[in-house]
């Protein structure tokens, strides 16, 4: 009766027509209320003549000495074209030709571009009538839904350029996207540990520098997101970091927390992916981003998105949706019983009968646990791994290579399934259609 | 006689039968479930089967019936280990192991195995390969499985990857001559191999293309068989002796494969299968430009510069940009002053398909420094006049060797950095001395140098950080680095990718314990691949020649070991055929043990020069040259080897008894003629860890690291072979390269760690110099010494502050991967695979020149 309610609740929401920014809200949850047409069709493809120019470079094949295979990239936050959107236009920026193109959603055909000095690994962030982007070239630019320049704000004043894969980029390129809260944006430009790095916070509206707050020892890339009241910026391959809104100083790392894959649930819950790619496998993380202690882990999982109380993930062959408050306060509570027990076994190791007696009470307890644990599974259905999730309404959407799928969110039936080229790193959902961008430079829509 | 009764095997799924043998892929077996310990003979039997392996494996077997779990071991199994093939029997309480000499992966053979009651006996290709003395009946388990392609017991089911042409159980003892007689058949199970007069190389030529060139020994009508992404075996064909294929609509980042075979006279041949990523297709798009340009063609003329970083200021740069971009390789950035012109630019060749990828327009205000770095663009076009401060701001942006046009005045090919060096072989010389010269603007802190380019190519273009892989060289402004069976081209000053190619057969690992594939002269880069040497033209990667090992009784059976080049000459070494290291996979090839099978030394049993122009001088002959020692200077060349003659008998190269230590002779030859200019009977401390002689101006220092003192004996001597001195001093640890270190010799110091000494007369001279952490060596710049230190990074220790300074986060490999050359530190990426920790995993290149 509890999924049903839900449910009811979903698919009463009033849509959103928009995808505002990376993974849709600064949380970079991936869930929308807007959901896809019962007619979707394949409407256009726009093509890149070369694929994106990602930032850094795949993942090693493998780890010889630890014979560990199958290692994942940690730094692949640019890995497709991005795209966010309002009513008919579609915004993306391009890792080739620096430039943020405006799409019409309908034809897929290109309004206008703007072009910046630099690689725009980021989809822009859509604020009311303002796109705010970060560039390569170390700048913030802020325009207008025609594409005209409203401002600019430049880091490090005419700071030095260096030579990067053919092109000319800032020694403080912003590689974190854009976070807007309350009409003041904020945003990392960094490169390399062993130079400055720069948290900095702006006005929506004018530019104004607000605060730019200088660090050292670290490089923040990936998508800049809130949580708790904090900002957070992935570094890939080292700890999350934490800063305060305020001042943009450091207030904390997530020890556990790596890559560029982070998610924030609305009761500051951060789910995070490994910090390095020593595990054979993967790997997820949830922090509880206002104590920074680590709650719990998942094995075999390497991207998954919540909506509420549900969780949507991939683990053994299957995609899966549990009830994740339901698991994480039983995985705690068997946890509890596993120390007790542990703890037991020390304190009465003299005392057999009435250890005896005390651990098959807490084996009886475990074993509820367990049941508790296995019950929380809400639906699981045979699938290959997604590449990327999102949640639109009542569908779960997932890209993978070639092709896109499609779930009913609340019974786990697949529905229905595009081919597409490349594999599908970015997934939007506003206005009924569904865009897909994948690795091969392509943006790809569905609609009716 | 097979064992009696009629048994019908069941495959594990639908078998896969190529080129009619049962193709395994770690998924199936055949299993024959009847077969029993009351079936199976408990002596006297023979297994045989004709099988190549895929993938190596711990406990690999290809027939076997075995249970084996942990102090029960019963049965019997034929199979392969990570090295070698084996035949592994129970008779007591556990089995025991008879072992052949390591395989070859892919590699089709015929292994047979006897067990007569008192010996079990191991065959490959009809010879004994191992023999072992074991006795009694053998116990079988109460249950086990009759496995093919598998080892399958009621615990454990291990399946192999390769394939089985054939498999037989005999209840009776075949003899030796029945079993060579047997494995001679093999050639009409298997075809033919294809014999390369020069190995497949792969040079992608645009991103979704890319061309496979071979040369075969006689003409032959060769088929290519692509499988990967958008081809399900793409069939492309060519006749005669070369062969060239294009391999078009390749998809980005995905894995294809490519399966040469070929017929000629009714038989069949078949190459190699060869693996291709193309994540490493760095390719640039090509630009299609119909309209002709004077000012363009005359750049290229004048400059004969075709890749790299172009900048163009000043009136037409469009129309010069796109067809320079359209006749080259380069990267052409336009320099704009006016913000309305960089828009009015950037449009119009959006428009035309190449805005980004090719060309990029960046808006340099009047009046204000541009931000570039010094020293970063290969060539520089102003088509119009410049203030004379102006023109130096562009000089200052030119890089050594690279050009500056400007209209009105006379075009400057910008002269080499003060102090800046090339690093053409593995230690930097012909000398070895890990030290080539760089004084690097006399910066000695990481701080003094600064990031002046980054990118391409990242940790999934290498082996792995532990296989202890060829150095990078570096010269005329180039750098080169090896990864995964490839090579890169970078510019040593902006990190343009100059070109790449794959070569199958090119991977070499332990070079502490042989000679590098690879050096230049700074037009070429000679790599050593099987029995050959390509001459690669450094500028564009097109092979522009290929010399083989010397005409002998070897020449079949030999590879191509050392290289280097002197003026006009070049230098090489055979070995016997599969004895250079290649091997990476483990912790046991990390190559850090004192164990022989880490340890020993590649040998080669000849050197011999040949001219650039590829015509043969000399030869010298006599005994095994130890290829760590090779070295020259001066047209002198010098090395050790050992005339023992148990070694000259060896099959193979890689030698680690101890009579390598026994009759050796420290030998100099006229590096013309390869006249024995003197030779000195040498007895020096064996170096057993490594061994390695370095020439300098004033002598030669020969350093043992030896595993019974745990100590470096340093041994010095005078260019004409008379001994100087000596000193000695612990191992810094035993792992972690700590019993491994190679000396550097900068001017009048040698560096070991943890000491420096007196080249003259070997006294101390520091104690402690900057503290190593993990497994990389020393390398020396003018002022002081780079290596792996503070939390294992790359670091800076200064002969005159004696203090070390550090790049966070940047790792090196475990052996020798960046190189200070070119006025730079060049730091390609050699650390990917090290899962652990947040390293970097990017080419760096660091410019002591720039101060903001």
């Amino acid at each position: 009766m509890k999924y049903l309610c839900l449910y009811i609740l979903l698919t009463c929401t009033v849509f959103a027509e928009e995808w505002p920014t990376y993974k849709y809200d600064n949380h970079r949850s991936g869930v929308t209320s807007s959901t896809i047409d019962k007619e979707l069709n394949f409407k256009w493809r726009w093509e890149s003549p070369v694929r994106p120019q990602t930032a850094w470079s795949g993942p090693a094949k493998w780890d010889a000495y630890t014979k560990n295979t199958g290692l994942q990239s940690l730094r692949n936050f640019d890995p497709a074209f991005f795209v966010t959107g309002k009513d008919n236009d579609l915004y993306f920026g391009s890792s080739v030709d620096n430039a943020v193109h405006c799409i019409d959603k309908n034809s897929g055909k290109e309004k206008w571009v703007f072009f910046s000095e630099g690689q725009v690994g980021f989809p822009r962030t859509l604020i009311g009538q303002q796109l705010v982007f970060g560039s390569d070239d170390g700048c913030v630019y802020s325009i207008d839904l025609n594409g005209q320049l409203q401002w600019k704000y430049e880091v490090v004043e005419n700071g030095r350029k260096i030579a990067s894969n053919g092109k000319l980029i800032s020694m403080w390129p912003v590689r974190t996207g854009i976070l807007n809260i309350d009409d003041t944006v904020y945003f990392a430009a960094s490169l390399v540990p062993w130079e400055k790095s720069y948290v900095c916070a702006l006005n929506l509206k004018s530019g104004k520098q607000i605060f730019k707050k200088e660090h050292g020892g670290i490089t923040l890339e990936g998508a800049i997101l809130s949580a708790a009241g904090q900002l957070i910026i992935p570094q890939g391959r080292a700890s999350a970091l934490m800063f305060s809104l305020k001042n943009g100083s450091k207030s904390g790392n997530l020890g556990n927390a790596g890559g560029t894959f982070i998610l924030a649930t609305d009761d500051d819950k951060l789910i995070t992916g490994p910090k390095n790619q020593k595990g054979k496998s993967n790997i997820i993380h949830m922090t509880d981003a206002k104590t920074k202690t680590n709650m719990l882990q998942l094995n075999g999982i390497d991207r998954m998105i919540i909506d509420g109380e549900f969780a949507y993930y991939h683990q053994n062959n299957q995609v899966r949706c549990m009830n994740r408050s339901d698991y994480a306060s039983h995985t705690t509570q068997k946890a509890q019983y596993l120390r007790e027990k542990k703890e037991l076994s020390k304190k009465l190791k003299n005392n057999k009968e009435e250890l005896k007696s005390k651990l098959v009470e807490l084996d009886k307890k475990i074993s509820v646990s367990n049941k508790a644990i296995t019950a929380t599974s809400i639906w699981q259905t045979s699938g290959k791994v997604p590449i990327s999730f999102i949640k639109a309404g009542d569908k779960l959407i997932c890209g993978l290579d070639g092709l896109v799928q499609i779930y009913d969110s609340a019974a786990g039936e697949l529905l229905k399934e595009f081919k597409i080229t490349g594999r599908a790193y970015g997934l939007a959902v506003w206005n009924g259609s569904l865009i897909v961008s994948s690795d091969d430079g392509s943006i790809t829509c569905f609609g009716r | 006689m097979p064992v009696k009764g009629k048994f019908r095997g069941k495959f594990a799924k639908k078998p896969l039968i190529e080129r009619g043998a049962f193709t395994l892929k770690g998924d199936n077996l055949l299993i024959f479930n009847k077969i029993n310990k009351d079936v199976l003979p408990q002596s006297n039997f023979t297994v045989e089967a004709v099988a190549s392996i895929k993938n190596s494996a711990k406990y690999g077997s290809i027939i076997s019936y075995m249970q084996d779990n942990g102090s029960y071991e019963k049965g019997w199994l034929l199979g392969y280990n990570e090295e070698k093939f084996y035949f592994g029997l129970a008779t007591g309480k556990s089995i025991e192991y008879v072992y052949s000499k390591p395989y070859k992966i892919k590699k089709v053979y015929h292994i047979a195995a006897t067990y007569n009651g008192s010996v079990a006996t191991l065959y490959v290709n009809g010879d004994i390969s191992g023999t072992k003395k074991i006795s009694g009946n053998i116990q079988y388990p109460d249950k086990a499985f009759f496995c093919i392609g598998a080892y399958k017991d009621k615990d454990e089911d291990v399946r192999k990857k390769g394939s089985i042409y054939t498999a037989n159980f005999y209840s009776t003892v075949l003899s030796s001559k029945a079993i060579k007689k047997n494995s001679q058949g093999i050639d009409n199970l298997v075809p033919l191999e294809i014999s390369f007069r020069r190995v497949p190389v792969i040079r992608f030529l645009d991103p979704t293309s890319a061309q496979l060139t071979f040369q075969t020994s006689k003409e032959l009508n060769c088929k290519v068989e692509l499988k990967g992404a958008g081809h399900s075996g793409t069939l492309i064909r060519s006749s005669g002796k070369a062969h060239s294929f294009i391999l078009n609509q390749l998809q980005l980042n995905r894995h294809y494969t490519i399966s040469i075979s070929a017929q000629a006279n009714g038989k069949s041949y078949q190459g190699r299968s060869i693996e291709l990523d193309t994540a490493v297709n760095y390719a640039p798009l090509q630009v299609d430009s119909k309209n002709s340009s004077a000012v363009t063609d005359g750049i290229l003329k004048q400059s004969g510069i075709i890749n790299g970083s172009c900048v163009l200021i000043g009136p037409d740069s469009q129309r010069i940009a796109v067809r320079l971009a359209a006749k080259s390789n380069l990267s052409v950035a336009i320099f704009c002053k006016k913000l309305q012109e960089v828009t009015k630019l950037r449009q119009s060749l959006y428009k035309q398909g190449i805005y980004g990828a090719r060309i990029n327009v960046y808006h340099c205000p009047r009046g204000q420094q541009m931000p570039f770095s010094k020293n970063l663009f290969n060539l520089i076009y102003v088509g119009q006049s410049v203030s004379t401060k102006e023109y130096q701001e562009l000089v200052g942006l030119t890089k050594p060797g690279g050009m500056l046009i400007v209209k009105g005045k006379k075009q400057l090919i910008k002269k080499a950095l003060k102090g800046q060096a090339s690093w053409s072989a593995q230690y930097g010389n012909g000398g070895n001395t890990a030290y080539a010269g760089e004084e690097l603007n006399n910066m000695e802190r990481t701080g003094d140098l600064k990031l002046q380019w980054i990118g391409r190519p990242g940790a999934d273009f290498g082996i792995d950080r532990n296989p202890r892989m060829p150095a990078p060289l570096a010269a005329n402004g180039r750098l080169f680095h090896q990864g995964m069976n490839r090579m890169i081209a970078m510019d040593a000053h902006n990190g343009s990718i100059l070109w790449n190619l794959e070569i199958p057969d090119m991977r070499r690992v332990n070079i502490p314990r042989d000679a590098s594939n690879w050096s230049t002269d700074g037009d070429t880069v000679f790599t050593a691949v099987l029995d050959q040497l390509l001459c690669i033209d450094a500028a564009t990667g097109k092979i522009k020649k290929t010399l083989y090992l010397p005409s002998s009784s070897r020449k079949k059976k030999g590879e191509w070991a050392y290289i280097g080049s002197e003026k006009d000459r070049i230098y090489g070494s055979s070995v016997r055929k599969d004895t250079l290291y290649k091997d990476f996979w483990s912790k046991s090839k990390w190559y850090d043990s004192v164990k022989a099978e880490n340890t020993a030394k590649v040998c080669s049993d000849s050197f011999f020069c040949y001219s650039k122009a590829g015509k043969g001088l000399w030869k010298y002959q006599k005994g095994l040259i130890i290829n760590t020692t090779i070295s020259f200077n001066k047209g002198k060349v010098y090395f050790i080897e050992t005339r023992s003659k148990d070694l000259l008998a060896k099959s193979d190269s890689r030698i680690s008894e101890k009579s390598l230590w026994d009759n050796q002779f420290l030998v100099c030859l006229n590096g013309r003629t390869g006249k024995v200019i003197w030779q000195k009977s040498l007895d020096v401390v064996d170096g057993d860890v490594v061994f390695y002689m370095q020439v300098h101006d004033a002598g030669i220092l020969i350093t043992s690291s030896n595993s019974t003192t745990k100590k470096y004996h340093l041994q010095s001597y005078s260019l004409k072979g008379s001994k100087k001195w000596k000193a000695q001093h612990n191992w810094a640890s035993n792992n972690h390269a700590g019993h491994m270190q190679h000396p550097v010799i900068i001017d009048d110091k040698i560096f070991l760690e943890p000491y420096g000494y007196n080249l003259k007369d070997g006294k101390e001279l520091y104690k402690g110099i900057g503290r190593r952490e993990g497994c990389h060596i020393y390398v020396g710049i003018k002022q002081g010494l780079l290596f792996r230190g503070t939390s294992r990074q790359i670091s800076i220790w200064s002969m005159n502050s004696k203090k070390t300074t550090t790049w966070n986060r940047l790792r090196p490999s475990c052996w020798l991967s960046m190189i200070p050359a070119a006025g730079m530190l060049l730091v390609p990426e050699g650390g990917g695979g090290c899962s652990c920790g947040g390293w970097m995993e990017t080419s760096l290149g660091f410019s002591p020149w720039e101060t903001k």
